[in-house]
């Protein structure tokens, strides 16, 4: 219907024009370029999408093309027009900042090579490039790093002549705590507060020992990390339990609860478990039920992890502290990536539980450095230090307060009610430098304000349309007005604060009309009487 | 004798035939939110589930809401769910939507309440007092700041008064039910504490002085009509003191536009406690809705639509109730 819509209005403009022509007598009939639908996200849940998106069509105008600017809620119906439906030409999306997301894995093979085009895959741009698929597989079998490195460089390049792409802002993750209350928290590069890792290290000064969060959110929805399927929900997962790997405050990959991976061949891994592990109830944590979580994480499908488990075959304790993985292909990020998000579960609790989707784990138990204590619905959450974990907290706890709205949360750190905010406002983080009981932070993040083209409808699929598009972006007036500079301008797809992978070589391209129109026309593209762009004949 | 029976069983049918309407309208209610609900543009197990999802999970996360099912079927499913209470699993929770609603629901009427009820006390000798003396400085000054009230929005109302009551003096709280840090208790202790009465308070305010405002001006213009009365004069010839007729006679006489009044108010109560649990972070019903609809938790965000509407039903029945026992002209026609 809505093609045969779009089809009724270009046949209008067509006849217009055709109009337009006999009166003005201008030379041959050249299609206008027709209006393109550009999504975004609805104003009133994410306004700084919103403006990004009057930016750009602002930027994109002055090449003489009509925009619709068409903004849809998050997640409904917004994710089904970009995973299923592909129901855009252009599309803002923003990529939050999210650990997960280290590994290249995310932004180079899941999100363009042309398996992943397919209805639900991330490849909305919809890139099929053979050449481009043969060295996204080849990257994902590399074990050595820098021979990995060295080819994920290469992908950065590509991708930034093809322009599927268009990252306009690389922001900065804006937080602030209450450091008279605590000090010295270890703040990963990349995420910071985002990280469990914030948290086990701030280190009280005084009366207060458990450190209080504010989080904008009527209620934690599940700690269940079966059925968990959002960062929010995951992020509080990891508060409780562990991974075999982490993510260091370098973006290194680290050993966590294991002390050797051990790699037999291309598709077996076999891990150590580090000595003395135990469950929030007392119980050892052995191989088995490390064999355990990662077989029933694949059975159960669990939302979060599916795809970085899609090439794990199956998971067997070969020894007391020994768990061998058997994968389908070759696959690198399972050290780097699978094993720093699985979190492991206890069989003890969950072999019992045919149908995870009702099970509410409440009290959930786990292994890491803080232990469930109480969840009073729809007001806080609360965890308490787990002393026999081998990196105990160096508090005694986390209090998670769940407040109406972000001011809320805002005015209640300002009140020192609370000792941490995870995500403020650029203006906010102004204010709060001048009160000298609060640390303000700004890392700069992996996450992305990014437009994506559709490659599936012309014009977009004009290598020199999308260059034009590109420096008709206006990235310096996007970082400036929306993030009040706290951020980088966006370049390559994989950002340069994921320091160890990003390809310093890509730069951003500048707002420059003048190159970008110059750039349509070497490609046959013209200009009608009333500034309209029109394709190449 | 006879008489007494035949007048209970015109009451027990006036009430028989209000309760027939009453589920009616219930059951119009959650058949358009049925159809409302499946016309939402998306597809709602796309954010059941992690985006990125291989169909077959699709498929088994349909199949296990029924949403694999004709419509019909899946009607016929909700409306038999309705009548045993059973409202189904949270789509993202992985609990019974009654545990989910239960507790925010208790909450939501703990704030309601209260508040409904000290709006009404104020507004009601408030609006007496300035019919009384129409034309001071009092009334004009009261008439005033109630219509300045009336005409704010009350999400606005809230954070001034969170912005002087709490933040500059810093008299209350500035949100939240109880204090941060208190472990769980038993519902009784939760709330008979003095700590969650420190909480209660300025919502309660804010709401009592929000929606007084209405009874207020209702009360004010039914007062200066009956005080045109020939018994006010009557009364005041009698020598009658002042406060004896005010609030003695006229005041009495005033009353069955109130009663009206309960219903209506009370539906604006239940819709503007979405905004005030919003931004005094109480975990109320409102709220939960809120974040049910922007999850696209169908099982939640459906039940707590219906549990609203049935609080205004219900609101309704109560305030038709009482109207015929106010008034004996209108009883059980």
């Amino acid at each position: 219907m809505s093609s045969a819509w779009k089809g009724l209005r270009s046949s209008a403009a067509a006849a217009a024009l055709g109009l337009g022509l006999a009166l003005g007598g201008t030379s041959a009939s050249a299609e206008p370029v027709e209006e393109l639908v550009l999504l975004t996200w609805a104003k009133a849940q994410f306004p700084v999408e919103y403006e990004a998106a009057i930016l750009l069509a602002e930027g994109w105008s002055q090449l003489g093309l009509e925009l619709d600017i068409q903004p849809a809620n998050f997640p409904n119906p917004l994710i089904e027009r970009v995973f299923v439906k592909r129901d855009f030409d252009a599309a803002l999306i923003n990529f939050t900042a999210q650990l997960q997301r280290l590994d290249p894995e995310f932004y180079t093979y899941n999100a363009f090579h042309s398996d992943r085009a397919a209805e639900g895959g991330w490849n909305f741009a919809g890139l099929t490039d053979p050449e481009l698929d043969k060295l996204l597989e080849a990257q994902r079998a590399e074990y050595d790093f820098d021979k990995r490195k060295a080819m994920v460089a290469d992908i950065q390049s590509q991708l930034n002549d093809k322009n599927p792409w268009l990252v306009m802002v690389n922001f900065d993750e804006l937080q602030a705590y209450n450091s008279d209350n605590f000090k010295d928290p270890v703040l990963p590069k990349v995420s910071g507060f985002r990280d469990a890792v914030a948290f086990f290290t701030l280190k009280p000064t005084g009366e207060r020992k458990v450190v209080r969060w504010g989080v904008p959110m009527s209620d934690l929805k599940t700690i269940n990390p079966v059925i968990a399927s959002e960062s929010s929900q995951v992020r509080l997962v990891y508060l409780i339990y562990d991974t075999l790997m982490k993510i260091g405050p370098n973006t290194e990959p680290q050993l966590w609860m294991i002390t050797e991976i051990t790699p037999i061949d291309d598709t077996t891994i076999e891990v150590t478990l580090r000595d003395g592990l135990t469950f929030h109830d007392g119980k050892p944590v052995t191989a088995e039920d490390v064999a355990f979580t990662f077989n029933y994480m694949k059975e159960k499908k669990a939302a979060y992890y599916t795809s970085t488990l899609e090439q794990l075959e199956r998971a067997e304790a070969v020894a007391p502290n020994k768990v061998r993985f058997t994968l389908a292909a070759p696959y690198a990020p399972f050290t780097t990536q699978t094993l720093a998000m699985v979190p492991i579960l206890p069989m003890h609790v969950w072999s019992g539980i045919e149908d995870p989707s009702t099970f509410e784990n409440v009290p959930a138990v786990g292994s890491g450095p803080y232990q469930f204590d109480y969840w009073t619905k729809g007001r806080e959450f609360k965890v308490s230090r787990f002393a026999d974990h081998f990196q105990p907290a160096d508090n005694d706890g986390l209090l998670v307060i769940f407040f109406g709205t972000a001011e809320a949360a805002y005015t209640a750190l300002t009140r020192q009610d609370i000792d941490v905010v995870d995500k403020v406002l650029p203006y906010q983080l102004i204010e709060l430098e001048g009160l000298d009981f609060i640390t303000p932070v700004s890392v700069p993040s992996n996450g992305s304000i990014t437009v994506v083209l559709n490659l599936r409808n012309a014009p977009m699929d004009d290598p020199a349309f999308r260059e034009a598009l590109s420096l008709a972006t206006p990235r310096q007036r996007a970082l400036m007005e929306l993030f009040e500079g706290y951020g980088t301008l966006g370049a390559s797809v994989i950002g340069p604060a994921n320091e160890y992978w990003h390809e310093p070589g890509v730069t951003a391209d500048p707002y420059d009309i003048e190159a970008a129109r110059k750039v349509l026309e070497e490609a046959g593209y013209s200009w009608s009487d009333d500034g309209r762009l029109q394709l190449p004949q | 004798m006879k008489a007494t029976s035949a007048s209970s069983a015109k009451i027990r049918g006036y009430f028989l035939r209000r309760l027939g309407l009453s589920l009616l309208t219930i059951f119009f209610l959650a058949s358009v939110m049925f159809a409302l609900f499946r016309l939402l543009p998306g597809d709602p197990t796309m954010t059941v589930i992690s985006p990125a999802l291989s169909p077959e999970v699709q498929e088994e996360v349909k199949r296990r809401f029924g949403l694999d099912q004709p419509i019909l079927v899946q009607y016929g499913d909700y409306l038999w769910s309705l009548v045993t209470l059973d409202f189904g699993v949270s789509f993202n929770r992985g609990i019974d939507v009654t545990r989910v609603l239960g507790p925010a629901l208790a909450n939501t009427i703990v704030l309601m309440l209260p508040s409904l009820v000290l709006a009404y006390v104020l507004g009601v000798g408030l609006g007496a007092l300035a019919a009384w003396k129409r034309n001071s400085r009092f009334d004009r000054t009261l008439t005033a700041v109630a219509m300045i009230f009336r005409s704010a929005p009350i999400f606005w109302i809230c954070i001034i008064f969170i912005a002087f009551f709490a933040v500059r003096l810093d008299l209350f709280p500035t949100g939240h039910m109880r204090t941060p840090g208190t472990p769980p208790s038993s519902l009784l202790s939760t709330y008979f504490s003095l700590d969650f009465l420190h909480h209660l308070l300025l919502p309660m305010i804010v709401m009592a002085v929000y929606y007084g405002c209405y009874p207020l001006l209702v009360m004010r213009t039914a007062m200066l009509e009956v005080l045109g009365d020939d018994f006010i004069d009557l009364s005041k010839a009698k020598g009658l003191s002042e406060r004896r007729i005010v609030f003695g006679h006229a005041l009495r006489a005033s009353l069955l536009p109130i009663a009206t009044s309960v219903s209506l108010l009370g539906a604006y109560v239940v819709a503007g406690s979405v905004l005030v649990e919003t931004v005094f972070s109480w975990p109320g019903l409102g709220r939960l809705m809120v974040q049910a609809i922007a999850d696209s938790d169908y099982p939640v965000a459906q039940a707590s639509f219906l549990l609203i509407a049935v609080l205004v039903v219900v609101g309704n029945l109560v305030s038709d109730l009482l109207y015929g026992l106010l008034d004996p002209r209108v009883r059980y026609g």
